[in-house]
């Protein structure tokens, strides 16, 4: 375990003690489970009450039995004798040819990761040629290779551990190239470099422990699978062969007998079979897990203290008659019912109006928007009302709150890129959207899509029809998401970061689309930003966020020239590059 | 444009590949101690038999002179004899291989019928009883299926329902004992009873598949199974997803586009599945007496018959190698930021 | 304020090869010059290819043409071994703080690793010459054994400048650091950026789409665009007047968080184009407001607009007469 090896013993026992206090109850069944078959595979063979390569004809099929707990084969020995004895038998052999592939397969892996990326030419070109050998080595099923294998050199233990290593070690070389070459890409590599690693170390020190919790996933698996095949191979006669026990034979033994009825010679080997598997599986996953740096401490939420603006905001009167939009002692609450995302929020909005969202990272700009949209993330409660146009949005029916979303409550979510579909048309999707919401021919719908592109300035729109999202740089994926937003003339635009990921001077483009747009056709908005300039020039009225509360909220003009909270303050510092 | 250079660029790939397969088959069995062709006829062939075979695999000669003999063999059609069963491999092949991809063809329409279905229902949320009921069994198959070997499986199937039941037919192979063989068309038996309309030994035929799909299916499906329900998963819970719905798309288009967007890696799962399955066979085929490809490997194998067992290994690599370029094929239809590239 | 140099790159390009005949012209023809101390900011919108001058400064990336002269030595010639020796010299902090820290090693390990790869000081020293720097950068020694995602994001990134700085380099570059950060960590950053260098005398080159950060760093702003400079002056004259259309288009974006100030109208439309195989031409041909037909003749020259002031734009003159 490489996180305690230079620490000496004494460290070694903490860090081990640690890891096992840093399980849960489940892992440390699993972590049990497999100390007892490793303990089976070194001693079964003497715990075994019963011989278990000695022929006893009269005792043949018998089925289980006090004496014999689990029967007994066609050669009269104990079947839970040898099922004790085999395990060793099937475990080494995966083991040894497991560990075997991953020492050639690893530093090969490494050699191919490091050589393909190398500026020399030879050395390109022999990474290349290895992964290219690889494919064709690989092409040949793994079963029937081992099979092969082990038919050219003869069967035998030593032959067995060779194929099943063989077929392997290209699973560990392709996991730790690839695994290599994926962090090299990382800025932590490009760090190492810029300190002055060589590239050879940097491989060493600051990837390779990196790529550690994968490879361990895998070899556990590697050593399953290993299991599975050195049985399936002396199934077949190609393996381990009577009378040295293992679990394959064993099923092998009692085949025929299955189909005449005596159940227990196959059963039992092939349950522990696949109880070996398992286990091996999700031990690897426990041990995964626990290597991931700072598995035992995750980062802790920061909860602002109670302010007092925060009770003032939060009890302001929220019945306004006229509101289109009324958020009422509105709560969001996550895993913990003490801490909620939300904090009885209330805040209302005339048509027309609009309103900033601002905040520091995590304050919950986005969440507020989500459940203002009615789509909460999944796992969370809403407490309090949303009321959208006198209609309470939580008890909508899920149909009703569909046509609503889309038509009179539009949305435009942060980094547009990411919003629009990878594997949809641009057109498609549109037109999809407008037939959503009204009834109209396909046909119809895409001249509809088309104008509105257009509209939102969007040159050549049938060609952006037919686009996929990669084609569009990022400020025409948001002119869309904007035209999306304004099919269906809505009352209510709910952005998120509209402009975050756009270069600046597109980010004022599509700002003043989304003023003109909605001082003509009067949409109140409600835009959730980190940028307090927008807010000052684009918004009526501004709310403070802080740890899921609402501190301060009034018209622009008020808040941003006389804040009354300390993080308004700090914002507003912030906006100027100081510090409050 | 686009795409026909990358079809070709992809189908050209194939001529150097199969070229490696050649080789690394022809390498195979000359690393083994002794001579090729007394290997190939066998210890009880009379001595000028083999060195006509000598003559004819040119051993007299340097390597590549013996290499170009063997890929001139190859392009006759001409894959040796078997000297345990005395006949032309090839000839054997032809019984062989339709029996085989009627159990690969049955197992993966049981994955693609049955399994796939429940791995997509249980990826979506919600869905009342019968969706929590999906996801329980999902959770229970998805822990199950890659611990249990196929040959046990397969075993553990013939006892319930053969033995316990009395539902299925034994492991007696693809026709009951009294059964005759339909008419030779595609030498698939149930096509080709269908073919000649002989619906009893359809059923007949069709019965003796269910087990060994079955296995297949439940051991083999499971990537693909794992796949298509997280890749499904991850869809549904992406940020298109989510701006799908704040739209106010349809439920059925929304899911429309998640599936588009999980098929890609569940067809690469089970084209990687699919170069699996003849290894699968083997042991499948052994457990319920298919007499297909993979039985023939195995007897081949304990009987050091080395002629079949070059040609399956020679075939088997051609199968993954087809199955290979067909998944790219078929990525490259299907996500268009391969198949018309990125602009920046 | 005057600047002794340390820094001098001219005529840098970088091309990035796409096929046989095209290629990404990410940097073209750029020269200009860091003194000691001094912090010239480095400003473009993605794709202008400031990051890869940065790059380039410090060999992480080799240029196509050009040189730089470090501290008096050719950094463009320097050997594998020389470039090894300056590394301690020239340091570089990064946009995503979480991603350019080691996930596996502790704040601490990080910090002195540079350390220990530069000096003779045995383990103890090192470890304790980086609690010092996480000090000064206003991390307390209980974060020393700490993992980099057991820190806030404004932490991280001081363990990134802490790491850049514990070898007292001359020069560091700073890759948008503070770009992924929210406003008030962004500040914070700026702070510590500003406090080490009046301690250490540090120079930096400092890489920013964000020019509210920059004007409160740099001493001079260097405007790139589409791979190429447009504009270079001090920070106080750039502010006061832009003599390129582009630098005028970028200012105007910025919108200051008083509503009392009017907003500038903004004046370009459209985005930026495509970088491959690049014409001899003004970059900003396409969006100007004012160019005309010769602007597409030829890249212009940089311009003296006097005071140490340069602007590649045929019709600076006129922008700086105020006659357009």
């Amino acid at each position: 375990m490489a996180f305690v090896a230079s620490k000496g013993p004494s460290r070694r026992l903490h860090g081990v003690r640690r890891v096992w206090a840093g399980l849960s109850a489940g892992d440390r069944i699993v972590v049990l489970l497999f100390a007892l078959i490793v303990s089976v595979a070194i001693a079964g063979p003497w715990l075994a009450p019963h011989p278990t390569m000695t022929a006893d004809p009269a005792q043949r099929l018998l089925p289980p039995s006090l004496e014999h707990w689990l029967g007994t084969d066609d050669n009269g020995i104990d079947v839970f004798s040898r099922l004790l004895a085999a395990p060793r038998t099937d475990v080494t052999i995966a083991l040894v040819a497991t560990l075997l592939s991953v020492l050639v397969g690893a530093p090969l892996g490494v050699l191919a990761g490091l050589f393909e990326s190398h500026p020399r030419r030879v050395l390109s070109l022999t990474g290349e040629g290895m992964l290219r050998l690889l494919d064709v080595l690989q092409a040949f099923p793994v079963f029937i290779l081992a099979m092969v294998l082990v038919a050219i050199r003869g069967p035998g233990t030593e032959n067995v551990i060779l194929a099943v290593a063989f077929v392997n070690f290209p699973v560990f070389l392709r996991l730790v190239r690839s695994e290599l070459l994926s962090l090299r890409q990382r800025p932590f590599a490009e760090a190492a470099r810029a300190i002055g690693r060589s590239d050879l170390a940097a491989a060493f020190v600051h990837l390779l422990p990196n790529a550690l919790p994968t490879v361990v996933v895998q070899l556990s698996v590697t050593v399953g699978f290993a299991v599975l095949l050195t049985a399936g191979l002396s199934f077949v006669g190609a393996g381990i062969r009577p009378p040295t026990p293992e679990l394959g034979a064993m099923i092998a033994g009692g085949a025929k007998f299955m189909a005449l009825g005596q159940w227990w010679v196959s059963l039992f080997p092939g349950l522990a079979l696949g109880a070996i598997v398992f286990v091996c599986g999700l031990f690897g996953e426990v041990i995964g897990r626990a290597l991931e740096p700072g598995a035992s401490s995750a980062p802790r939420r920061r909860r602002a203290p109670p302010l007092a603006a925060a009770a003032a905001a939060t009890n302001a009167p929220a019945a306004d008659p006229q509101a289109l939009l009324a958020v009422d002692r509105l709560s969001l609450i996550g895993d913990d019912p003490e801490a909620p995302l939300l904090e009885t929020m209330s805040l209302s909005l005339r048509p027309g109006e609009r309103l900033g969202i601002v905040g520091v990272a995590g304050a919950g700009k986005s969440l507020l928007l989500r459940t203002v949209l009615a789509l909460p993330p999944p796992g969370t409660t809403v407490r309090g009302r949303v009321r959208f146009e006198g209609r309470d949005l939580e008890t909508l029916p899920a149909a009703e709150l569909r046509r609503l979303r889309g038509a009179t409550l539009a949305a435009i979510l942060p980094n547009a890129k990411a919003q629009l579909n990878p594997l949809v048309r641009i057109g498609d999707f549109m037109a999809a959207q407008i037939r959503a919401h009204v009834r109209c021919s396909e046909a119809e719908a895409r001249r509809r899509a088309a104008k509105m592109l257009v509209a939102v300035g969007l040159t050549d729109p049938e060609r952006r029809l037919d686009a996929y999202p990669h084609e569009l740089s990022g400020g025409m994926a948001q002119r869309v998401c904007i035209a999306i937003a304004l099919l269906h003339r809505p009352r209510l635009l709910v952005a998120d970061e509209p402009t975050a990921g756009l270069d600046v001077t597109v980010q004022r483009q599509v700002l003043d689309l989304m003023l003109k747009l909605s001082k003509e056709q009067n949409v109140a908005q409600i835009v959730a930003t980190r940028d307090l300039g927008i807010v000052a020039h684009y918004c009526d009225t501004v709310a403070v966020l802080e740890g899921g509360r609402l501190v301060e909220m009034g018209p622009v003009a008020a808040v941003l020239t006389a804040p009354s909270s300390a993080v308004t303050h700090r914002l507003i510092a912030a906006s100027r590059g100081e510090t409050a | 444009m686009r795409s026909l250079i990358y079809i070709g660029r992809r189908l050209l790939l194939l001529v150097p590949q199969l070229l490696l397969i050649s080789i690394a088959t022809f390498v195979l069995i000359r690393a083994l101690p002794g001579d090729p062709a007394r290997l190939e006829l066998g210890p009880l062939a009379p001595q000028e038999g083999v060195d006509q075979l000598r003559r004819q695999l040119r051993l007299d000669q340097p390597l590549p002179q013996q290499y170009l003999a063997y890929v001139e063999r190859l392009a006759q059609g001409n894959l040796g004899r078997s000297w345990v069963g005395s006949t032309e491999v090839s000839a054997d092949l032809a019984v062989r291989l339709p029996a085989t991809l009627e159990l690969i063809i049955g197992g993966m329409l049981l994955v693609a019928v049955v399994l796939v279905p429940l791995a997509m229902v249980s990826a979506m949320p919600g869905g009342g009883i019968a969706g929590q009921l999906a996801r329980k069994v999902s959770f229970g198959y998805g822990l199950l299926a890659g611990a249990l070997p196929d040959f046990w499986l397969g075993l553990v199937l013939i006892f319930v329902f053969f033995s316990l039941l009395g539902w299925a037919p034994g492991p007696e192979g693809r026709l009951g004992i009294l059964d005759v063989s339909p008419d030779h068309v595609t030498g698939m038996y149930t096509v080709d009873a269908l073919i000649a309309g002989d619906l009893a030994t359809f059923w007949s035929a069709l019965a003796h598949l269910a087990l060994p799909c079955i296995t297949l299916a439940f051991v083999y499906g499971a990537p693909v199974f794992k796949m298509v329900r997280s890749s499904l998963e991850s869809a549904l819970k992406a940020d298109y997803t989510l701006y799908a719905r704040a739209v106010g798309l349809r439920p059925t288009t929304v899911l429309r586009y998640a599936m588009r967007n999980a098929a890609p890696p569940s067809i690469v799962m089970a084209g990687v599945v699919s170069g699996y399955l003849l290894g699968g066979a083997v042991l499948i085929e052994t457990v319920f007496n298919l007499n297909g490809l993979g039985q023939y490997a195995v007897q081949a194998v304990t009987t050091a018959d080395y002629a079949p067992i070059q040609a399956f290994v020679l075939i088997s690599a051609v199968f993954t190698m087809l199955v290979y370029l067909l998944v790219d094929l078929a990525y490259f239809a299907l996500d268009p930021r391969v198949s018309r590239g990125a602009t920046r | 304020m005057t600047f002794a140099p340390l820094v001098q790159v001219a005529h840098l390009s970088k091309r990035f090869r796409l096929d046989r005949h095209h290629y990404v012209g990410a940097v073209n023809d750029i020269s200009f010059t860091i003194g000691k101390g001094e912090t010239l900011g480095l400003v473009g919108e993605s794709g202008s290819g400031k990051t890869t001058v940065g790059r380039c400064l410090l060999r992480l990336i080799e240029p196509s043409a050009g040189s730089i002269t470090f501290a008096g030595a050719d950094l463009t010639g320097a050997s594998a071994a020389e470039l090894r020796a300056l590394r301690p010299r020239l340091q570089l902090v990064f946009q995503d703080p979480l991603a350019s820290l080691n996930p596996r090693r502790t704040i601490g390990q990080t910090v002195a690793e540079p350390l220990r790869l530069h000096t003779r000081q045995s383990a103890a020293a090192c470890r304790a010459a980086a609690a010092e720097m996480l000090r000064e950068v206003g991390l307390d020694a209980s974060r020393f054994d700490r993992y980099p995602i057991e820190l806030t994001a404004s932490e991280q990134q001081r363990v990134g400048i802490a790491r850049a700085l514990v070898t007292r380099p001359d020069l560091v570059v700073l890759d948008e650091p503070t770009s992924t950060l929210d406003p008030i960590m962004r500040a914070e950053i700026l702070d510590v950026l500003e406090r080490m260098q009046a301690a250490l005398g540090v120079s930096y080159l400092f890489i920013s789409h964000d020019l509210t950060a920059v004007e409160r760093l740099s001493h001079r702003i260097a405007v790139m665009y589409l791979g190429r400079l447009v504009e270079i002056g001090s920070t106080r004259a750039l502010m006061r007047q832009q003599d390129h259309p582009y630098t005028r288009a970028l200012l105007s974006a910025v919108l200051d968080a008083d509503p009392t100030k009017p907003i500038p109208p903004h004046v370009v439309e459209g985005e930026i184009p495509s970088a491959v195989n690049p014409r001899d031409e003004c970059p900003f041909v396409g969006r100007c407001p004012i160019h005309i037909p010769v602007c597409r003749d030829a890249m212009p020259g940089m311009a003296d607009m006097g005071g140490a002031h340069f602007a590649a734009c045929v019709r600076a003159p006129e922008l700086v007469r105020g006659a357009l």
